[in-house]
């Protein structure tokens, strides 16, 4: 079977959406979602089907174990993000609906071809496919706040690509190819270019996942852009941007870790502690989840400088236990935003009682993000600091459980609001939810604890791949 | 003579790229970007890519830059919509950054010193740039196709704002 198949199949999944949004009548597009939801579950039902190992395009194309690995992360959010934003869609912009997912799956292609690229050129073409859309996506709502939204996503992805771009230009440089096997020949041979491109490779690619000093857009993007948009948004592109941060530093230059690895981990350690101290005083729930998902973000990092099989193997794992769980807060928040018209904590007082499913499953996700034991979360959490321990970072370790217990703090406070507090006047009644949003609740819940309970398989297929990877 | 060129253009070029940066009025700024892209041009030429340097003109110093100032005039902004000009920490900074990275790659540059390999007989040539394109760079290169949809679907659809 030809390595590009499951990325030919999603394309060609992308132009029916397409054509199907030009049949459908305007009045009645709800068609069209279910269309991109089951395309991209196809796509990924046929990565485990379909043998799609192997190299094309003379090693610019590779589908190795941590490609794949990404392709089915990337293929689960971007299923999961369509059904969570199905009801939203028809409901605030129903005669746009089909752009909506024709967007979403066209930044899920960039990212699955950007999980395979090993060429300087063909990395910076599938970023920005799967920027792109992001950028429209993010201004979706009519609303000023969603247009602010869209615009520092825009700049700040338009100078983050930049800059990504002229670290990579010097790589090229360095080269003379743009093959990254070549940047590690060149970086084997010593070539003093090397050290600039990574340098300034490393900042672009900072600003795509948003750690600290470069997060300064998260909180108010995720704030103004539609929320279950954000929810797309706060895993996938994420993953996307470690996903090239995998192939350049530690596929291509782990020769030259002595000069990175440090800056990694100096970036992940700061990354760590503002976003969970910054967390703390929030009062907007999707907020307190930004400043939360940049304190992740930290953790995750350290799975990249580390530099081990483990950490590598920690972070794909990782990446699947944030994907339901973010996924599934962004949902529940979603659920209350579109039920109440905020997203302030005050929104959530007494959902127990307005909607006793939804608070559990808010209940369950906060509990994942906090690391309590015998959620996705939990195992996630302990992997990545192992990991560290093994490789001798015991203050790091020690820094994370600290941080750990902040941010059940702040997590806490939330579900305090969900379970011990009155609802708010007027806004007593049952909160309403779509079939579409139950059933993605109900999905990520099932991820949240089935991975909890039964994280083997997962950790196991993640360490494969990454130890496939580093040798 | 080649060495002379470098230095003249390349120094317009810089001049020009600080004149898009310092000037406040935006329509100068496009003014003197056109003048930066086209002395990039001139550099093209310099290496022998010659295809490159004819598309710089063509698409950036012309159709671009004219989009570019067809909008700005649409937006007519005027003189006290600008603000006035500050001189803050954080520009201070910024400046104090730039110096330093400059400085951080012309050391290497400056050290590598080496005269890159001979370009293949067709460079920069319309047979080599398409045969680079259609066969290394062939899924790139589609790929750029489906980008180009996606942005057109996204333009129209933040430009037709009926729901």
């Amino acid at each position: 079977m030809m390595p590009l198949a499951l990325d030919i199949l999603l394309a060609c999944i992308l132009l029916l959406v397409f054509v199907v949004d030009l049949l459908l009548p305007a009045e009645d597009k709800r068609g069209i979602a279910v269309v991109a939801c089951a395309g991209a579950l196809i796509t990924l039902a046929a990565s485990f089907v379909l043998d799609v190992q192997g190299t094309a395009f003379g090693g610019a194309f590779v589908n190795d174990a941590v490609a794949l690995y990404l392709k089915r992360v990337f293929l689960a959010a971007g299923a999961l993000g369509v059904l969570i934003g199905m009801d939203h869609a028809d409901r605030f912009f129903p005669r746009r609906q089909g752009e909506y997912h024709l967007l979403v799956l066209s930044s899920l292609l960039g990212m699955t071809l950007l999980a395979s690229a090993r060429e300087l050129i063909f990395i910076v073409v599938s970023f920005e496919l799967m920027s792109m859309p992001l950028y429209v996506l993010a201004a979706m709502r009519k609303s000023e706040r969603s247009a602010e939204a869209a615009l520092k996503l825009y700049l700040v992805g338009a100078v983050s690509s930049v800059v990504t771009l002229y670290g990579l230009s010097l790589l090229f440089a360095a080269a003379g190819t743009t093959m990254l096997s070549g940047v590690t020949a060149a970086a084997k041979a010593g070539n003093p270019m090397v050290v600039p491109g990574l340098v300034i490779t490393l900042a672009g690619l900072g600003f795509k996942i948003g750690v600290v000093p470069f997060h300064m857009w998260v909180p108010d993007t995720y704030e103004g852009a539609p929320t279950p948009f954000v929810a797309f948004l706060s895993v996938a592109p994420k993953a996307a941007g470690f996903a090239a941060l995998i192939r350049i530093f530690i596929e291509a230059l782990p020769g030259q870790k002595a000069t990175w690895a440090p800056a990694v981990i100096v970036m992940c350690v700061i990354t760590m502690v503002v976003g969970n101290v910054l967390a703390i005083p929030q009062t907007s729930v999707k907020r307190l989840l930004a400043y939360s998902g940049i304190g992740q973000m930290g953790t995750m990092l350290l799975g990249i400088g580390l530099v081990t099989p483990d950490g590598l193997g920690m972070l794909l794992f990782y990446l699947v236990a944030y994907l339901f769980t973010n996924m599934g807060a962004f949902a529940v928040a979603s659920v209350i935003e579109d039920a109440s018209g905020s997203d302030h904590l005050d929104a959530f007082k007494g959902l127990s009682r307005r909607n006793p499913g939804l608070a559990m499953a808010m209940l369950l996700f906060l509990l994942s993000l906090g690391g309590i034991p015998f959620v996705a979360g939990f195992w996630a959490k302990v992997g990545v600091f192992v990991a560290a321990y093994r490789a001798g970072y015991v203050w790091i370790v020690v820094l994370g459980a600290v941080l750990a217990v902040v941010s059940v703090f702040y997590y806490m406070r939330v579900a305090r609001s969900i379970y011990m507090e009155r609802p708010v006047a007027g806004t007593e009644g049952r909160v309403p939810m779509a079939l579409s949003m139950k059933a993605a609740v109900t999905v990520a819940c099932v991820g949240v604890v089935g991975v909890g309970l039964y994280p083997a398989p997962f950790v196991e297929t993640a360490l494969a791949a990454a130890r496939a990877l580093m040798g | 003579m080649e060495l002379a060129l470098f230095v003249l253009f390349g120094t317009l070029a810089v001049l020009g790229s600080l004149g898009v940066v310092l000037s406040r009025n935006p329509v100068r700024g496009a003014l003197w970007l056109v003048g930066a892209l086209f002395c990039l041009a001139v550099l093209f030429i310099l290496t022998d890519a010659h295809l490159l340097a004819a598309l710089e003109v063509l698409v950036y110093a012309g159709a671009v830059m004219v989009l570019f100032l067809f909008v700005i005039m649409l937006l007519n902004l005027r003189e006290e919509e600008l603000g006035p000009r500050r001189f803050t920490p954080v520009k201070a900074l910024a400046v104090a950054g730039t110096v330093y990275l400059g400085w951080l790659m012309a050391v290497p540059m400056w050290k590598a010193g080496r005269v890159p390999p001979a370009a293949p007989a067709d460079y920069g040539t319309v047979e080599g740039v398409g045969m680079l394109i259609f066969k290394n760079y062939l899924l790139p290169f589609e790929m750029t196709s489906l980008l180009l949809l996606a942005a057109v679907v996204g333009a129209v659809m933040l430009a037709k704002r009926r729901m």
